[in-house]
C-alpha cells in the first residue's frame, strides 16, 4: 500500500503520464512566457527548475525547441501590470504566471494568450469561474490556501498548546489574504486565540512588524502563504528564530530555511503539473476546457533541530501527522 | 503468316486465370480467418487488461476499506481515552492512505465523536447528527458500505468510505477518499500505442483516466455505447468487442473496447484503443498480404505467358514446319525438342517429309528409268520399223523387178513363170505384213486371249490345208496326224502359234519332212511340230524367239520372212498362258511345241479321222457359170478381184457396199452363189452384215467369204463365229482358188432356184 501510494504519488507529481497526449511536435520551436513576481534569478529556483524539468520531459527543452520569455515585478505589486503588458507584446503561446496577484495581472492584460497560473484560491480571486470549467484563457494549479490556513493554524495550536495570542502575516494587496483571515479568525475564536495580523505587503512593513512583535511578543506566528513572505522567508526566519517564536508557514522552503513548521502542497510537485497543463495548450487544446487543478497532497514538515532551539517539545500526534521531520 | 494467337493467348490466360484464382481465393481465405484471429486475441487481450484493471481498481479499494475499517486496535495505554487513541490511529492512518482526506468516528448511535482531516478542522465530540446516513446505517450493520461519488467543489472525485468498528458495537468509521489517486492504477494500463484505461461510476460519470483533466470536469461518459452497455450489464466481464462493435470514444473515434465490472462498485473500467491502432496490425497484414498477392499475381502472370509460350511455340514449330513441307519444302526438319508427344509429332512429321522426299525421289528415278524404257522402247519400235521397211522392201524390190521382167517377156511359158514367182512375191509380203500387223497387235496389248472349248482337229485341218501345198512344192512331207481332243483355250490364238510353228518347220526344212501331232500330258494336250530341218544351237534359243531373228540366215533371207514368227509365238504363248518346248539336235531337227489344257468335256462327235483332201488349184472345180458377188469398198481391190473371178470364169458383181450389191442383185433373177465380202466397208458397215442381207434378200445362205486387211483375231472371231472363212489381204489366187473349190464343192445349197430378189 505504501508503495503503491508513493508510487502514485510520484507519478502525481512528475505530472506525465505514460501516454504521450500530446507531446513537443518535432521541428517546432516553442516560445512561452514566465511571468513572476520575484526578481529573476540566474539560477532557477526549486519550483522553476521541478517546472522545466517536467517541460524537458515533455519534450520541451531549453535551448532547443522551448524559448522562455522572463518578465518580473521585481517584487513590486505596481510592476506587475507593466511586466505582464511586456511579455504580452512578445506574442508567446502561452503565459505562466507565478503567484496570484501576477495571475490577476495576466488576465486583465490579454485575453487570448493562454494563461497557466500558479495561484491560489483561484475562484474566490475570482480568476477562473470555475475550477472544473475555468472559461476564459487561464487554467493551471489553484492552492486552497482558505481552507488550508485555519488548519494551518489548528496545528500551531496543537504544537503550542499553551499558545492564547497568535500572530498573522499577511498581505493587504493580496486578493484572497482577506477572505483567509476571515476563516482564520473563525478558527482562532473556536481554538479560542486571540489573532494578531500584521500587513508585510512591503519590506519595510515586515520590518515594522517585527518591531510590533519584539514589543509585544505572541505566542506563536502563522504566516499566510503568499510570493512575498517566500521572499522573505529568510529575513522572518532569522526574527523568529532570534525571538524564540514557533512559526506555521505555508510551505516547506521557509522550513528549510529554519521556520518551525509548515502545512501546505509540495510546490516542486505543483509546478511540475503545470508542464502538463502548458503541454496540452501548446499542442492546442483551449484553456477554457482545462479545469483548473488543486493540490492532492499536503505535507506537514516539522524542523525538529528549530524545536529544539525553541525548547518546544512536539506532541506525538503531531509526530505522527508530520510528513517530513528536518533534523 | 497470320498473327493471330489464340492458342498462346488461350493457355496464357488460361493459366493466368488458374494461378490468379487460387491466389486469390487463398488471400482472401488467408485475410478473413487472420482477420477474426486477429481481433478475438485483441478483444481477449483488451479483456484480460480490463479484468486486470478492474482487480486492481477493487483491490486498491478494498485495501482503503480494510485499513480504514482496522484503524483502530484495542488500547494499551490506558493513560489515554478511547477517542483520544482512536483520533491518534486515524492520524496514523492519514499518513498511511493520502487518498483519505478526512476521517471520523460515529459511534453506535450515529452521533460523529471524532473528526481528523486535512483541510477541515479536526474536532473531538462534535456530536453531529449522522444517523440518518446510508452510508452509516449500511456499516452499523457491519458491512463495508461504498458511497456513490461525488464531485467535491464540481471537480474533484470523491466517496465515501464506511467500515464498521472491528469491536463489532455498531461504530462506524467513515472516510472521505479522494479518488484522484486511483489515476495511478488506470494510468499504468496501456494497450498499444494509444490504448488506454479508464473508470465510470455507477451512473457513466468517469472517475478515473489518464488525462486527469478529463476527471475534473466531471465528464458524463454514459452516451457511450460502450458505457451504455456496460451499464446495462451490470455485472460480469464484456466481450465487448463483438457486442459493442459501434465503441466511440468522446471525441467520436471508432475504438475496439473491452470492460470489467469493478466490485463491490458498480464502477466500470474500460480498456480502449483506437480501432485505426487495433486493426492497424491488420491492414499491415493485409497491404502485406495484398503486395504478395499483386506480386505472386505478377509472377503468376509471367509464368503464365511463359508457359503457354513453351506449350505453344513447339506447336507453331510444327504448324510452320507442315505449312512448309505442304508448300513443297520437302527438305524442312521440324526442331520441337520438348521431350512429349509433341516432339514425337514433329519427328513424325519428319519422317513423313523423309519418305515424301524418298518417295520423289523414287518416282523421279522410275520416271527417269520409264522414260529411258520407253525411249528405248522407242528406239527399239523405230529400229523394228526401220528393219521392217528395210526388210519390206526387199520383196517389193523383188517384185517391181518381177513385173518388169513380165513387161519384156513375150513368151507365155515366161510369164507365167514370172507370174508365179509375182504371186510367191506377193504371198510372202502377205505373211510378212501379216507378222508386221501381229507383233505391232501384241506389242500394243491389244490381244487377249478369249479362251473356248472347241475340237483341235479344227485346227489341225486347217494347217493341214494351209501349208500342204508349200510342203509339196519344197518336196518335203508334211503330215497331220489328227486327234479327237477337246481343248480349252483360244483357236485363233492357238492357231496362230501353230501356223507359225509349222511354217517355220516348212521354211527351215531342206529335206525330209514336218510332223504335227498331239500327244496328252496329264490334264493338257501338246500340240508338237517336228521337223528334219538344220535344227538350232544350244545358244540361239533364246534369240530365235526375238524379232527378226533368223537363224542360219545372218544377214535375214528375205524369203524366210522377217523373223517374226517365233516372236509372236513368245508374246501369244503367255496369253494362252502356256509355254512353249522347244528340243532339237543341230543337224537332225527340232521340235516346238506347245501345251493347252483338255477341254472338261471331251466329246467324240465330230471326230474326224482324216483331213478332207487338198484340191491342187489347177484341178479346180469348174468355176465356170458360178454367180459371185464382190463386195468391197475399196475400188482397186473390188475390181481386181471382180476380174479375177471372171477370169476364172464366173459371173462377178462387184459392188460397193450391202446396199449396193442388193440394188445390183435386184437386176438378176438370180441368187448368187458366193459372196466374197470385205470385212471392213464403208459407212461402217461390216462385211458380215452385207454378207446377211444378201444372204437374206436372195433367202438362202450361200457359201460367204470374207477377205480383210485386218489381220487382227477380232476379225478372224467374228468370222469364226459366223462360221465365214476368212482371208487376208493380200489375197493369194491360188489359195481363194482352193477355197473356192471347197466351198462350191459342199453341193448345192438349196441357192439354185430361181427367183426374184426382193426389192431392198
Amino acid at each position: 500500500m505504501k508503495t503503491f501510494s508513493l508510487i502514485s504519488l510520484l507519478m502525481l507529481s512528475l505530472g506525465s503520464s505514460p501516454i504521450a497526449w500530446c507531446a513537443a511536435q518535432p521541428g517546432k520551436v516553442y516560445r512561452i512566457g514566465y511571468l513572476m513576481f520575484a526578481p529573476v534569478a540566474d539560477t532557477p529556483s526549486p519550483q522553476r527548475a521541478a517546472l522545466l524539468r517536467a517541460m524537458e520531459r515533455l519534450g520541451y527543452v531549453q535551448g532547443k525547441n522551448l524559448v522562455i520569455e522572463y518578465s518580473s515585478a521585481e517584487a513590486n505589486v505596481e510592476m506587475l501590470p507593466d511586466a505582464a503588458a511586456e511579455l504580452v507584446e512578445k506574442k508567446p503561446a502561452l503565459i505562466f504566471a507565478i503567484g496570484t496577484p501576477t495571475a490577476l495581472a495576466a488576465k486583465q492584460v490579454t485575453r487570448t494568450i493562454p494563461i497557466v497560473m500558479f495561484a491560489a484560491d483561484a475562484v474566490a480571486n475570482g480568476i477562473v469561474a470555475s475550477l472544473a470549467k475555468p472559461g476564459g484563457n487561464i487554467t493551471g494549479i489553484s492552492g486552497a490556501q482558505i481552507k488550508l490556513s485555519p488548519k494551518r493554524l489548528e496545528v500551531l495550536k496543537e504544537t503550542v498548546p499553551r499558545a492564547s495570542r497568535v500572530a498573522v502575516l499577511y498581505s493587504r494587496v493580496h486578493p484572497s489574504h482577506a477572505q483567509e483571515l476571515t476563516a482564520i479568525r473563525l478558527r482562532a475564536a473556536e481554538l479560542g486565540l486571540a489573532l494578531q495580523p500584521f500587513d508585510v505587503t512591503r519590506v519595510e512593513d515586515l520590518q515594522a512588524a517585527f518591531s510590533r512583535m519584539s514589543a509585544r511578543r505572541p505566542d506563536a506566528i502563522l504566516v499566510l502563504f503568499d510570493y512575498r513572505t517566500l521572499v522573505y522567508r529568510q529575513l522572518i526566519s532569522e526574527f523568529v528564530a532570534t525571538n524564540q517564536l514557533p512559526t506555521m508557514f505555508g510551505t516547506r522552503e521557509s522550513v528549510d530555511a529554519g521556520g518551525l513548521m509548515s502545512y501546505g502542497s509540495n510546490l516542486e510537485e505543483m509546478f511540475a503539473r503545470a508542464a502538463s497543463f502548458a503541454d496540452r495548450i501548446l499542442n492546442g487544446a483551449d484553456p477554457s476546457t482545462l479545469p483548473v487543478e488543486q493540490p492532492t497532497r499536503f505535507e506537514l514538515v516539522i524542523n525538529r533541530r528549530t524545536a529544539r532551539a525553541l525548547g518546544l517539545r512536539i506532541p506525538e500526534p503531531l509526530l505522527l501527522r508530520a510528513n517530513v521531520l528536518i533534523e | 503468316m497470320t498473327l493471330r494467337q489464340p492458342l498462346f493467348v488461350k493457355y496464357a490466360a488460361l493459366i493466368l486465370v488458374l494461378a490468379g484464382a487460387s491466389l486469390l481465393v487463398s488471400g482472401a481465405i488467408e485475410i478473413y480467418f487472420s482477420d477474426r484471429q486477429h481481433r478475438a486475441t485483441l478483444a481477449e487481450v483488451q479483456r484480460d487488461k480490463a479484468a486486470a484493471a478492474a482487480s486492481s481498481v477493487s483491490r486498491y479499494v478494498e485495501d482503503l476499506a480494510h485499513q480504514i475499517s482496522g484503524a483502530t486496535t484495542p488500547a494499551l495505554d490506558t493513560a489515554v481515552s478511547d477517542l483520544e487513541k482512536r483520533r491518534i490511529d486515524y492520524l496514523g492512518l492519514l499518513r498511511l492512505a493520502p487518498a483519505i482526506t478526512t476521517l471520523r468516528f460515529v459511534d453506535r448511535h450515529g452521533i460523529e465523536r471524532i473528526q481528523v482531516s486535512r483541510l477541515d478542522a479536526d474536532r473531538m465530540n462534535g456530536k453531529t447528527d449522522l444517523s440518518g446516513d446510508p452510508g452509516f446505517i449500511a456499516a452499523r450493520g457491519g458491512r463495508v458500505h461504498f458511497s456513490p461519488i461525488y464531485f467535491f467543489e464540481q471537480t474533484e472525485p470523491y466517496m465515501s468510505i464506511a467500515a464498521p468498528d472491528p469491536s463489532g458495537d455498531g461504530a462506524v468509521t467513515l472516510a472521505e477518499v479522494n479518488l484522484k489517486f486511483i489515476w495511478a492504477v488506470v494510468t499504468e494500463i496501456k494497450v498499444g500505442e494509444q490504448g488506454y484505461a479508464y473508470v465510470v461510476d455507477a451512473r457513466g460519470r468517469l472517475v478515473a483516466h489518464p488525462d486527469i483533466h478529463r476527471v475534473l470536469q466531471m465528464t458524463d461518459l454514459s452516451g457511450l455505447p460502450q458505457v451504455r452497455a456496460a451499464l446495462a450489464q451490470r455485472d460480469g466481464t464484456g466481450a465487448s468487442l463483438e457486442s459493442v462493435e459501434s465503441a466511440v470514444d468522446p471525441q467520436g473515434q471508432p475504438v475496439f473496447t473491452a470492460h470489467a465490472a469493478i466490485y463491490p462498485l458498480g464502477w466500470h473500467v474500460f480498456v480502449e484503443q483506437p480501432r485505426s491502432e487495433a486493426l492497424a496490425p491488420l491492414y499491415a497484414s493485409l497491404s502485406r498480404q495484398a503486395i504478395v498477392l499483386l506480386s505472386a499475381l505478377g509472377l503468376a502472370l509471367i509464368a503464365s505467358l511463359l508457359l503457354a509460350r513453351s506449350m505453344v511455340s513447339p506447336i507453331r514449330e510444327l504448324q510452320s514446319g507442315a505449312q512448309k513441307i505442304g508448300a513443297g519444302n520437302l527438305g524442312h526438319r521440324i526442331q520441337v525438342e520438348s521431350g512429349d508427344e509433341l516432339q514425337e509429332l514433329a519427328e513424325q512429321f519428319n519422317r513423313m517429309g523423309a519418305q515424301l522426299q524418298d518417295s520423289y525421289a523414287d518416282l523421279e528415278r522410275r520416271i527417269a528409268e520409264r522414260t529411258r524404257d520407253l525411249e528405248a522402247a522407242n528406239q527399239g519400235k523405230s529400229r523394228f520399223l526401220a528393219a521392217a521397211s528395210h526388210d519390206l522392201r526387199q520383196p517389193i524390190h523383188a517384185l517391181s523387178l518381177l513385173a518388169g521382167q513380165l513387161r519384156s517377156t513375150g513368151r507365155p511359158e515366161d510369164r507365167n513363170r514370172i507370174l508365179n514367182e509375182i504371186e510367191a512375191g506377193i504371198a510372202a509380203l502377205g505373211n510378212l505384213f501379216d507378222d508386221l500387223l501381229d507383233i505391232s497387235k501384241l506389242e500394243a496389248g491389244a490381244v487377249t486371249a478369249q479362251p473356248e472349248d472347241f475340237a483341235i482337229s479344227a485346227i489341225l485341218g486347217a494347217l493341214n490345208a494351209q501349208f500342204v501345198p508349200e510342203a509339196q512344192e519344197k518336196t518335203l512331207k508334211l503330215k497331220v496326224l489328227p486327234d479327237n481332243a477337246r481343248v480349252h483355250s483360244d483357236p485363233v490364238l492357238l492357231q496362230r502359234v501353230l501356223s507359225n510353228f509349222v511354217s517355220n518347220a516348212v521354211r527351215y526344212t531342206g529335206r525330209g519332212g514336218v510332223l504335227v501331232g498331239c500327244r496328252r500330258r496329264g490334264a493338257n494336250l501338246q500340240i508338237a511340230v517336228w521337223d528334219t530341218g538344220c535344227g538350232i544351237p544350244e545358244d540361239r534359243r533364246e534369240d530365235i524367239f526375238r524379232e527378226f531373228v533368223q537363224l542360219d540366215s545372218p544377214d535375214r533371207d528375205r524369203g524366210k520372212g522377217l523373223g517374226l514368227g517365233l516372236a509372236i509365238v513368245a508374246r501369244l504363248a503367255p496369253l494362252l498362258g502356256s509355254r512353249v518346248e522347244l528340243r532339237s539336235v543341230p543337224g537332225r531337227g527340232s521340235m516346238f511345241a506347245i501345251s493347252v489344257p483338255l477341254a472338261e468335256v471331251q466329246d467324240e462327235r465330230n471326230a474326224v479321222s482324216s483331213f478332207p483332201p487338198y484340191y491342187e488349184p489347177t484341178q479346180g472345180v469348174p468355176l465356170r457359170g458360178v454367180f459371185a458377188v464382190v463386195v468391197d469398198d475399196d475400188e482397186a481391190a473390188r475390181a481386181s478381184l471382180q476380174g479375177l473371178l471372171v477370169e476364172w470364169g464366173c459371173l462377178a458383181l462387184a459392188a460397193r457396199g450391202g446396199t449396193d450389191a442388193l440394188a445390183m442383185l435386184a437386176q438378176h433373177d438370180r441368187a448368187p452363189e458366193l459372196v466374197i465380202c470385205d470385212y471392213h466397208l464403208g459407212n461402217g458397215e461390216n462385211g458380215i452384215e452385207a454378207i446377211r442381207r444378201i444372204q437374206a434378200a436372195s433367202e438362202c445362205s450361200m457359201p460367204a467369204i470374207l477377205v480383210t486387211a485386218d489381220g487382227g483375231p477380232e476379225v478372224l472371231r467374228t468370222a469364226r463365229h459366223h462360221q465365214y472363212p476368212v482371208l487376208l489381204k493380200p489375197v493369194a489366187p491360188a489359195k481363194l482358188r482352193a477355197l473356192l473349190a471347197q466351198l462350191l464343192a459342199k453341193g448345192p445349197n438349196g441357192c439354185d432356184k430361181e427367183f426374184h430378189h426382193k426389192a431392198v
